[in-house]
C-alpha cells in the first residue's frame, strides 16, 4: 500500500460522503455553466461574431422613429425623400433571399 | 473553391477585424487570429468547400459564407450582384419642388443654385410662379403620381417649395397648400402627402409662422452655425450678414411654439467647432435638421481637405446629436440603410427618378440645381400628354446609382453610398457629366461606413463585457 492511499485509508467515512457530494456539485454547475454559454473554455470559446437587433438598435442611440416635425428636404443640395426616413425599424434578421 | 469575395472589404480594429460583403451588407468581425488561420485555410489546398474547414474556424466560415463574405462559386458574387441591380427601382414619380419664385432676397456665397453668381443670377426668372401655373402644376403632380403607380396607402408624396426664396412669393405658396389640403379627401394619391419648405426665413413673421403651421407645411431654415464667423457666408444682396436676423426668427418659432428644424450647410468656419450646432440645437429645442456639403461651382472646385473635414465633422455631430435624441438627415439616411442592410440606391430624389421640379413658369425639370440655364427641364405643366417616368431624361437620370458606375464597384461603401449629386460630379472637372463620380461624396460615404462598423463593434464589445 502506498503512503498516500494509506493515508486515504484512514479518512473518516464522513469526509468521503462530503468530497463526494462536493463533486457532485461541483459537476453539475460546470455542465450548467456550460450550457449558459458562460464558461468559455467549455463551450469552445464562441466568439460573438455578427450584431444582434438591439446592438443594431444602439447605433440610433436616442432618436425615436418618425420625427415629424423634420422638413423632408432639410437639405439645399439634394435630399433623398424617396429613400430615406427617421425610422428606426429594427433590421429584419430573417433569412434574406439571396 | 472557397474565397474571399471581390464585394469583400476588411477592417482593422486593433486586436479584431471586421470583414464586410459591401451590398450584403453586414459585417463579421473576427479575432486577428482567427482571421489568420481562415487566411492560412484559403492558401491551402483543402479549401472546395465550407465543409472543409478545420474545427477551430468552422463557425466563423459558416458566418461568413452566411453574409456572402466567402464565396464557394466563381459565380456567386456575379449573382449576388445581379440580384441588388434587379432590385433598382424603376422611376416613380413621388417629390415635386414648386419653386415659387427664383428670386431670392439673399446672396449667399456658397449658393448651389448660381444666386451668388452675376451671370446665373440674371438668367432666373423675374416673374414669380402665377396662380394659375400653380393649379396646372398641382394637376400635373397628381397626374404624375398617378402614371408612376404607386401604392396610394403606402406611399407619402413630398411637395416642397423652394426657390430662390420660396416666401418671396408667400400668396401662391400659401394658396398651394390651401389647395393641396382641399384635395387631400379627393385624390388618394395625395392622401398621405407631406409638405415642407426650405427658408432662409428672413420673410417669416407671426402670422405666417402660424399659418403655415395650420397648413401644415413644415418650416427648415437655413443657417450655418451659431455664431457670426459660421454664418459669414449668408449675407443679402448688399452683402451684409443676416445672422442677427435669423436668430430673431428661431426666437419668433420658439415663442409661438412652432417646431422648425434647420438646413447647415457646412461652411469651412462652421466645422471648425462641434459644439456649436449642439448650442444652437440646444438653444432653440430643434428636434431635426441636416447638413449640407459645400458644392463646387463650374468656376471653383474645394479642395479634397475640406471634403474630409466634413465628412469627419458629420460624424463628431451626429455622436453627439444621437445622445440627445436629435436627427440629422444626412446620417440618418446612410444609418438607416446600414442597420437594415438594405442597398442606398440613391442619395437624391432626382437620381432615384422619384421627383419633379417645377419653375414659376411651368416649364418641368429634373434637378433644382439647374435651374439658372433650365437643363434638363424638358416638360411643362401646361403639357398634359407629358409622363415623367415614360421620358428618356428621367430614366437615364433615374440610372445614375453607383451600382451602374464600374468605378464604385471596388468600394466598401457601395452599398450605402448612393452616389452624391450629379451637378455637383459635372463641375469637378471640365470634360465631367452627370454620369461622373460625385468624389466630394466618396470621402463621406466611406468615413461614414467606417465609422458605422466600428461603433457596432464598440456596442458588441460591451455587450459582451455586461453578459
Amino acid at each position: 500500500m502506498t503512503r498516500c492511499s494509506a493515508i486515504l485509508t484512514r479518512l473518516p467515512d464522513r469526509l468521503w460522503l462530503n468530497a463526494l457530494a462536493n463533486a457532485q456539485v461541483v459537476c453539475a454547475a460546470v455542465v450548467v455553466l456550460a450550457l449558459a454559454g458562460l464558461f468559455p473554455i467549455l463551450n469552445g470559446g464562441k466568439y460573438k461574431m455578427s450584431a444582434n437587433a438591439s446592438e443594431y438598435m444602439e447605433l440610433f442611440g436616442s432618436v425615436q422613429d418618425g420625427v415629424t416635425t423634420t422638413a423632408r428636404c432639410a437639405c439645399v443640395a439634394c435630399n433623398a425623400c424617396t429613400c430615406a426616413c427617421s425610422c428606426r425599424a429594427i433590421p429584419d434578421m430573417g433569412d434574406v433571399e439571396w | 473553391m472557397v474565397s474571399i469575395s471581390r464585394f469583400s472589404h476588411t477592417f482593422d480594429l486593433g486586436n479584431d477585424v471586421a470583414l464586410y460583403h459591401s451590398l450584403r451588407m453586414k459585417p463579421v468581425y473576427l479575432s486577428k487570429e482567427s482571421f489568420q488561420s481562415l487566411q492560412a485555410w484559403l492558401a491551402s489546398s483543402f479549401c472546395s468547400s465550407f465543409d472543409e474547414a478545420p474545427d477551430s474556424i468552422r463557425n466563423e466560415i459558416e458566418e461568413l459564407g452566411k453574409y456572402k463574405i466567402l464565396t464557394q462559386s466563381k459565380d456567386e458574387d456575379d449573382r449576388a450582384f445581379h440580384y441588388v441591380k434587379s432590385k433598382i427601382p424603376q422611376p416613380a414619380i413621388n417629390v415635386c419642388y414648386m419653386i415659387t419664385s427664383e428670386q431670392c432676397n439673399l446672396n449667399c456665397k456658397y449658393c448651389f443654385l448660381g444666386n451668388n453668381d452675376h451671370d446665373k443670377r440674371k438668367k432666373f426668372l423675374l416673374e414669380n410662379m402665377t396662380v394659375e401655373t400653380a393649379d396646372k402644376a398641382i394637376d400635373f403632380f397628381i397626374r404624375q403620381i398617378k402614371e408612376s403607380g404607386l401604392d396610394y396607402e403606402e406611399n407619402k408624396p413630398v411637395l416642397i417649395f423652394y426657390g430662390g426664396e420660396p416666401l418671396m412669393n408667400y400668396p401662391v405658396l400659401e394658396y398651394v397648400a390651401n389647395k393641396i389640403i382641399s384635395l387631400k379627401s379627393k385624390e388618394r394619391c395625395i392622401a398621405n402627402i407631406e409638405m415642407s419648405m426650405v427658408t432662409n426665413g428672413l420673410l417669416l413673421n407671426e402670422e405666417r409662422i402660424k399659418r403655415l403651421h395650420e397648413l401644415g407645411v413644415t418650416i427648415a431654415i437655413s443657417i450655418d452655425g451659431f455664431t457670426e464667423e459660421a454664418n459669414s457666408m449668408r449675407v443679402d444682396i448688399n452683402g451684409k450678414p443676416v445672422f442677427t436676423h435669423i436668430l430673431n426668427t428661431l426666437d419668433l418659432c420658439k415663442r409661438l411654439g412652432i417646431d422648425v428644424s434647420l438646413s447647415v450647410t457646412l461652411s469651412e468656419e462652421t466645422i471648425k467647432n462641434t459644439s456649436d450646432i449642439i448650442n444652437l440645437v440646444d438653444t432653440y429645442g430643434i428636434k431635426g435638421f441636416g447638413f449640407n456639403i459645400m458644392m463646387s461651382s463650374d468656376t471653383f472646385v474645394l479642395p479634397q481637405s475640406y471634403n474630409e473635414a466634413a465628412a469627419q465633422f458629420l460624424i463628431d455631430e451626429f455622436v453627439e446629436l444621437r445622445k440627445r435624441g436629435i436627427y440629422e438627415d444626412r446620417m440618418m439616411r446612410k444609418l438607416k440603410s446600414f442597420t437594415k442592410a438594405q442597398v442606398y440606391f440613391s442619395d437624391c430624389a432626382a437620381t432615384a427618378g422619384g421627383q419633379i421640379v417645377v419653375a414659376p413658369n411651368g416649364q418641368v425639370g429634373i434637378c433644382h440645381g439647374c435651374l439658372h440655364d433650365k437643363k434638363y427641364f424638358v416638360g411643362s405643366v401646361f403639357d398634359d400628354d407629358f409622363v415623367a417616368v415614360k421620358d428618356p431624361n428621367y430614366i437615364e437620370w433615374s440610372q445614375l446609382t453607383p451600382l451602374n458606375h464600374d468605378e464604385c464597384m471596388e468600394c466598401s461603401a457601395l452599398g450605402i453610398c448612393g452616389g452624391g449629386c450629379p451637378i455637383n460630379a459635372m463641375n469637378l472637372k471640365h470634360d465631367n457629366t452627370i454620369h461622373s463620380i460625385d468624389e466630394r461624396f466618396c470621402v463621406h460615404a466611406k468615413k461614414t461606413l467606417e465609422f458605422f462598423i466600428e461603433d457596432l463593434y464598440r456596442i458588441i464589445l460591451k455587450s459582451r463585457e455586461t453578459t
